[in-house]
């Protein structure tokens, strides 16, 4: 990403989850024509006010059908957000969450910030995947878990502060550890420096040395 | 900038900086906070009551009123919800309809939520009102329908300005009169690498490192020597020193992806030869079924670009293009009429298909080239330049593994490079096959179903005999109208009969096989015979 503002989040999921409209519902809002909406949900971005901050969000929305599984790693790469949506009432589409975040762990280790959502919240009704059993996978992943519902525009906004919120954090502490590390490199840097000021030079017959 | 970006208004800037108070004070009370459209209003207008008009607090009647902040207590503001308006009815001078262009949710320092919200314009200017110079008709032409380029991200990245092509860059540089010297340097350096350096395939880096080193190097220096735009003069100069290192460089990113580029281009072209449609890629909605003759112009004007940067561009350029190109069909097809709120969304499972077939119909060569060239040697990309980036991989792995009906039963033989004795007997036995059974089944079999099948099964084959069929036709059509014509020149020539008559006998004893020859040559030529002095 370009800027200390930016983020890319990624959504994925398995097809017919309510990714699209997911996003759709958060970026395009009641007052922003539907003619707008017919292009471009692969790509949009939202830039979200978070006190004095300025969080510029780069959201990529997937493509859920099997056939494009494959091209997953092409999309999550660099990523630091990455939202795992599956839908209430289908079971499978839970099990497809899991292989993304296995995936995901295995390709970007603890890069990147997880939120795990149960979309069509709506449909509480028809739940065939138990509250409690997603809740404690997500928690069992590092995740935070959602409910939402694109249809009523439920819970939608509260994901992504999360993320943001998240995500800036995390940004914060690995700046800091670098930061941290840098300077203590630096500072046994200075250290052999000093000493090799100081030192004696070492004579040795060798004509070559690794010393 | 872009215009109706809320964070990029200079009145939301300045309220951020010069009152400060007031935001913060807005922010922790949640109050909906009005920024009128970039270019309706001036920045010497806006003091503390333009201010104080500009910043709403709910009112403690109605849910969707609201009153103007401090020092405007009998101020009231309606919201129209349904017609995204604001109206002001109290304590303005006359009543006044403000559209809304966007909404925008912000988190004040304890995340609690609050509004803004992007008007066309102010809703009072506290001064004598001095319109600007702004497009105000443009805006409101976008706002009656709602438009808001800050929400639309296609519409924002794709109005970031481009950079300098090579040609530019190299015009630019060259027109400042203190760099010719420096150039000359550059020019010299770029020249040594090309003529000294070796590219190592697994060490592609290196050469990554050596062009920036000479970009960087000569961006010092040039920066010192003048007072231009130090980004723009990087922006040029890597640009200038990528195009000059770039039939070397390129060259060896082809040799590199010699394999990827042949068994691209042989799978696009089976792609292109089975008009492949984007319904045949899985494209469900017929909202998107569409020409795309811009995009794959575009396109097609790759290899014409000489750096990685300028390539990047046309590809992104291809991509928004694609993307605007959708968008009008839709609306043309009347599909927005058609679907009401279930408007279908142009999401990666419809770009990606739509991006494969103006692959197949650009025909690109050394495509896969340029894609490695543009991911290496790009430098820092933002953020659409990486999605655009993405989309263009994905494409190309969705060919790569893309499997459909269609394209198996097609013939194997445009998949390799060259044919061997035994497969061109196998691939010229198939046709034969196919041919024998299209004659058994337009002989009035029960097998139509199977002709058909036949020839989807084939359709590259059957394109052909088509084709074959179509030029005989015509080829015969030709030769009647010539005879015909041949005939009346005949009635009125007499003197050339005698040699029309040869020739006619001469067509006629000719095979039906022979049907290229003209007589209408044969009797120019008889013509000129004539005509010569004996």
């Amino acid at each position: 990403m370009g800027t200390e503002n930016e983020y890319k989040v990624v959504l994925l999921g398995e097809g017919r989850v309510g990714k699209t409209s997911l996003i759709l519902r958060y970026v395009h809002d009641k007052f922003n024509d539907r003619l707008d909406r017919t292009v471009n949900a692969s790509y949009l971005t939202k830039t979200v006010a978070l006190g004095m901050k300025r969080v510029d969000l780069a959201i990529w929305d997937t493509a859920g059908q099997e056939m494009f599984h494959a091209l997953g790693p092409l999309y999550y790469r660099d990523s630091q957000g990455a939202i795992l949506v599956y839908d209430i009432t289908d079971e499978d589409s839970f099990r497809k969450v899991k292989n993304w975040v296995k995936e995901l762990k295995k390709m970007l280790g603890n890069e990147v910030v997880l939120v795990v959502i149960g979309n069509k919240s709506d449909l509480e009704s028809e739940r065939s995947v138990p509250l409690h059993e997603a809740e404690s996978y997500a928690k069992s992943v590092g995740a935070a878990h959602f409910l939402t519902s694109a249809k009523l525009n439920r819970g939608i906004t509260e994901v992504f502060l999360h993320l943001c919120k998240e995500m800036i954090m995390k940004r914060a502490r690995d700046g800091a550890r670098r930061q941290s590390t840098g300077a203590g490199a630096q500072r046994n840097r200075l250290q052999v420096e000093t000493s090799d000021d100081n030192a004696e030079p070492t004579r040795t017959n060798k004509c070559c040395s690794l010393i | 900038m872009n215009p109706h970006s809320i964070y990029d208004n200079s009145f939301f800037k300045f309220l951020q900086s010069r009152y400060l108070e007031t935001f913060l004070e807005a922010q922790r009370a949640q109050w909906t906070i009005l920024v009128p459209v970039e270019g309706t209003f001036r920045l010497c207008h806006v003091n503390s009551t333009f201010v104080g008009f500009h910043i709403l607090k709910p009112s403690p009647l109605y849910a969707d009123h609201f009153v103007c902040h401090r020092h405007l207590p009998a101020t009231l503001v309606e919201l129209d919800s349904e017609r995204n308006v604001l109206h002001t009815t109290c304590g303005f001078p006359y009543p006044k309809h403000v559209c809304i262009v966007g909404e925008e949710i912000a988190y004040n320092e304890n995340l609690q939520p609050y509004r803004i919200l992007l008007i066309c314009e102010p809703i009072h200017f506290p001064t004598p009102r001095r319109r600007s110079r702004a497009p105000h008709h443009a805006h409101s032409r976008q706002i009656r329908r709602g438009w808001s380029s800050e929400l639309d991200p296609m519409n924002d990245s794709t109005d970031t300005p481009a950079p300098p092509s090579f040609e530019e860059a190299k015009a630019y540089l060259h027109s400042i009169s203190v760099f010719s010297e420096t150039l000359r340097v550059i020019e010299e350096k770029v020249e040594a690498f090309n003529k000294t350096y070796v590219i190592v395939p697994k060490f592609i880096s290196d050469v990554v490192d050596r062009i920036r080193s000479i970009a960087e190097t000569a961006t010092q220096v040039l920066t010192s020597d003048s007072t231009s735009d130090p980004d723009k003069l990087a922006i040029c100069v890597d640009n200038y020193v990528s195009g000059l290192a770039h039939h070397k460089v390129f060259n060896a990113v082809k040799s590199i992806c010699g394999n990827d580029d042949a068994d691209l281009e042989r799978r696009l072209e089976f792609l292109r030869l089975s008009n492949v449609a984007p319904d045949m890629l899985g494209v469900q909605e017929e909202c998107f079924h569409c020409e795309l003759p811009i995009s794959i112009v575009e396109l097609a004007s790759l290899n014409a670009k000489y750096t990685p940067v300028d390539k990047l561009w046309c590809i992104r350029r291809t991509l928004s293009s694609i993307q605007r190109e959708v968008a009008s069909h839709f609306v043309k097809c009347g599909a927005d009429l058609e679907f009401g709120e279930d408007v279908p969304s142009l999401t990666a499972e419809t770009l990606i298909p739509l991006v494969v077939v103006v692959l197949a119909r650009s025909r690109p060569t050394s495509f896969s080239s340029n894609i490695f060239y543009i991911d290496h040697f790009c430098g820092v990309k933002d953020d659409f330049s990486s999605f655009t980036l993405s989309t263009f991989k994905a494409a190309v792995e969705f060919v790569g593994k893309y499997r459909g009906p269609e394209l198996d039963h097609l013939s194997p033989r445009l998949l390799r490079k060259e044919l061997s004795l035994v497969d061109l007997m196998e691939v010229t036995a198939s046709i034969n096959e196919g041919s024998a059974a299209d004659s058994k089944s337009t002989a009035g079999s029960e097998d139509g179903y199977h002709s058909k099948a036949a020839t989807r099964s084939n359709p590259v084959d059957s394109k052909l005999e088509q084709i074959t069929r179509l030029i005989e036709k015509q080829t015969l059509d030709f030769h009647s109208k010539e005879e015909e014509h041949l005939r009346r020149l005949q009635e009125r020539e007499p003197r050339a009969s005698s040699s029309l008559n040869s020739s006619a006998t001469s067509v006629d004893s000719n095979e039906e096989g022979s049907l290229l020859f003209s007589p209408l040559s044969t009797l120019r030529r008889s013509l000129r015979g004539q005509s010569k002095p004996n």
